[in-house]
């Protein structure tokens, strides 16, 4: 957590078995997306999303999440976001012991998503699952 | 020269690895902030120095740090191995030298300690929060102590067994000051809440032992989980309160002659968002922290910074913090018979209304008052002038005349709803939402009112408005789902009205953007006769710009000196008090208020 041009994205993943247990219902939710300055303001979500008012953002599958997470990027002139699930925050939190590797945790463990070219390069957990 | 190994805990291991000359602490990292002391980050052949160069408020707060007094399983420790684990001569040096101590051992969580405060070999189940995330903070050293479950069967059995040697530590050795059961809360979306609180998969494994046992101990509850599967909220938080309990018992059951009570501390900086806040430089600010420290006030909750970084909480938010834990005010946080209001001639926060409720549940207080525009109202006209408090049935006798008392209809039962009437009837002044209240209540009151002869005003406003008086006892109901349909300008008018009622004295403080600041009160001493008490407001500017203040006169007030001006310039008009602060200036000033 570093540069200016960067966002962070803290997001919880739930999987859980639809009503006619057909097949498992995944929900992606962004619990945090902040910058070195503080969270994102609702004007700038709102750049993304023009329908959003403060509520919960949610999405049923990883890929809507990140067409909305290029178009944030895109329309607010940030360069890139990295990603982080609860559960690999949660176990890279056991790594970090200080502030300085706190600031690591979304490069080393997160998942990158580039603004212009719309591409996303993977970064730890990424490359293992 | 002493060097002195600092103690790491968990990062034991690894600072040996790290550390291959010793490292001198830094002077002050023994005490973290206001009147807390950590006996383990200096040697104890230091201990007498530290203690008798301190001038900070008392009592000194000890926190026991069990994972320093077991590093192993098989070991315990008070100064049999190590004696920077000698509790005794820590009191022995404290009482020599007429500093007072008192003790706290963690009930829960204590983020301010590595591990949450657990031994390293309890922590194995990191705790979650409601978002599934691992609960961590940043310590004032700037290191992460993740939090773990205290759900865990293995913590509470070693906790038990921890609190039985302590016990028998204190008795053998002499040990004779407070000990303290402490809880830790953090703010999160400007809510306090316990660090005990979790969602972890242990949390969840002990829940569902819990429900299969109410199948055969309480089936009805069952049912009713069955009926309605909200209900599950409900006995999660039984259970919860259950096992804080027993943590609870297993310190009066060892330690029945020293446990005093329970000390609840809000750590300022250490809810979800701080963590990543904190380790941003340009995100972090200190006027985040007066909220938080105000928030914590208003609840009744003991605030400490002691995991921010000193030189994060140099200037402004250090005076104001200093301000606000004072003896007389720290005392006030204990519940022992002894430190009671002592002298009523200290400064106390000072406050014009007290929200009640049962503290039971999932009622959100923030919610509750956001609904109804009173914390619009509040913070527009008397910020932070308002206490909320879960203690339903007070003592009538003790009740402040002068506080305004807010009550939500669909908390109460029925001895508190008569509780309430007895207020009314005792000359209090009382709010009522009656919104969601049961129908017999309704009822109830109409027959009281009748019975009593009690004239009755109807009004619509908004909300359907009674009015009734008995004396000086006046009870208002309103209902504050309707005033939740209406504009926020609309619902901030309707308690304009409603308090303009109640005839609050107060001077009307017009402050910018980003200024700071807080009341207090005292009696007024015998050279102050012509005044009835004295109010003491401190504004703060942690901003980087010049802000403005105005105080308008009033002719129930007068002022009387200015104290604590760092930054600052303050010119008095016939109109009103004109404030210009610097950044990072501050001021104190004093009013003499009295009645006519």
């Amino acid at each position: 957590m570093k540069n200016r041009d960067e966002i962070y994205v803290l997001y919880r993943f739930t999987g859980s078995q639809s009503e006619n247990q057909s097949h498992i219902e995944s929900k992606y939710r962004l619990i945090l997306v902040f910058n070195i300055n503080g969270l994102l303001t609702s004007s700038e979500l709102k750049k993304a999303n023009e329908d959003y008012h403060g509520q919960v953002i949610e999405f049923s599958t990883k890929e809507l999440m990140t067409q909305f997470l290029i178009k944030l990027i895109d329309e607010n002139n940030y360069s890139r976001a990295y990603l982080l699930a609860n559960n690999d925050f949660n176990i890279a939190i056991e790594s970090a012991h200080n502030l300085s590797k706190l600031k690591e945790l979304f490069y080393e463990y997160g998942f990158m998503i580039e603004a212009d070219k719309s591409k996303s390069t993977k970064s730890f957990f990424g490359k293992i699952f | 020269m002493i060097f002195y190994l600092e103690y790491k805990n968990s990062y034991w291991e690894e600072s040996l690895q790290e550390l291959t000359t010793p490292e001198m602490k830094d002077s002050d990292a023994v005490f973290p902030g206001e009147n807390w002391f950590y006996y383990w980050r200096t040697s104890p052949s230091l201990w007498e120095n530290k203690l008798e160069n301190y001038t900070g408020p008392l009592p000194l707060f000890v926190p026991i740090n069990w994972p320093l007094h077991s590093e192993h399983q098989d070991q315990i420790d008070f100064g049999q191995i190590k004696p920077e684990t000698d509790l005794k001569r820590l009191e022995n040096i404290a009482k020599k030298l007429g500093k007072e101590i008192i003790f706290t051992i963690p009930v829960g969580p204590a983020p301010f300690l590595v591990n949450g405060g657990l031994p390293s070999y309890l922590a194995r189940s990191l705790s979650i929060n409601n978002d599934g995330i691992a609960i961590s903070v940043l310590d004032d050293a700037d290191r992460v102590n993740r939090v773990y479950s205290y759900y865990d069967p293995r913590v509470f059995q070693a906790f038990r067994k921890f609190m039985y040697h302590l016990g028998q530590y204190f008795t053998q050795s002499g040990v004779s000051s407070s000990l303290y059961a402490l809880e830790s809360f953090r703010i999160e979306e400007e809510c306090l809440i316990s660090f005990f609180k979790d969602h972890s998969q242990v949390f969840d494994g002990g829940f569902n032992r819990y429900i299969k046992q109410l199948q055969d101990t309480e089936p009805l509850k069952i049912e009713k989980l069955i009926e309605n599967p909200v209900y599950e909220k409900d006995l999660k938080l039984e259970y919860s309160q259950l096992i804080q309990g027993l943590y609870l018992s297993s310190i009066s059951e060892f330690l029945p002659g020293s446990f005093s009570g329970e000390l609840k501390i809000c750590l300022l900086g250490s809810g979800s968002v701080d963590l990543f806040k904190r380790s941003s430089d340009f995100w972090e600010n200190q006027s985040d922290y007066f909220k938080s420290l105000m928030k914590s006030i208003v609840n009744g909750i003991c605030p400490t910074s002691i995991l921010i970084n000193p030189k994060k909480k140099e200037g402004v938010f250090s005076k104001a913090i200093s301000n606000l834990t004072s003896n007389s005010i720290l005392k006030t946080y204990l519940s022992e018979d002894d430190y009671t209001d002592d002298s009523s001639l200290s400064f106390k926060p000072l406050f014009f209304f007290e929200l009640h409720d049962g503290g039971e549940g999932h009622f959100s207080f923030e919610k509750a008052m956001e609904i109804s525009g009173l914390k619009y109202f509040f913070e527009k006209e008397f910020p932070w002038a308002y206490r909320i408090t879960n203690r339903l049935n007070l003592n009538i006798d003790e009740i402040e005349e002068k506080v305004v008392h807010f009550y939500f209809g669909s908390r109460l039962n029925q001895e508190q709803f008569n509780h309430v009437l007895k207020m009314f009837m005792n000359g209090n002044k009382v709010f009522l939402d009656i919104n969601k209240i049961s129908s017999k209540f309704l009822n109830k009151l109409e027959v009281f009112f009748t019975e009593n002869n009690i004239a009755v005003e109807k009004i619509n406003y908004i909300s359907q408005v009674t009015k009734a008086s008995l004396g000086e006892g006046l009870i208002v109901t309103y209902d504050s789902e309707k005033l939740g349909h209406t504009s926020l300008t609309k619902r901030s008018s309707f308690w304009d009205s409603m308090v303009s009622y109640l005839e609050v004295k107060q001077l009307k403080v017009q402050a910018e953007d980003g200024v700071e600041y807080f009341w207090k009160v005292r009696s007024s001493n015998s050279y102050e006769l012509n005044y009835e008490e004295v109010r003491r407001v401190s504004f703060f500017n942690p901003t980087s710009y010049k802000r403005k203040v105005h105080i308008v006169s009033s002719h129930n007030f007068a002022f009387s000196k200015t104290i604590d001006q760092h930054r600052v310039e303050v010119n008095s008009t016939p109109i009103g008090i004109d404030i210009l602060l610097l950044p990072g200036g501050m001021v104190t000033l004093d009013f003499g208020y009295f009645e006519g």
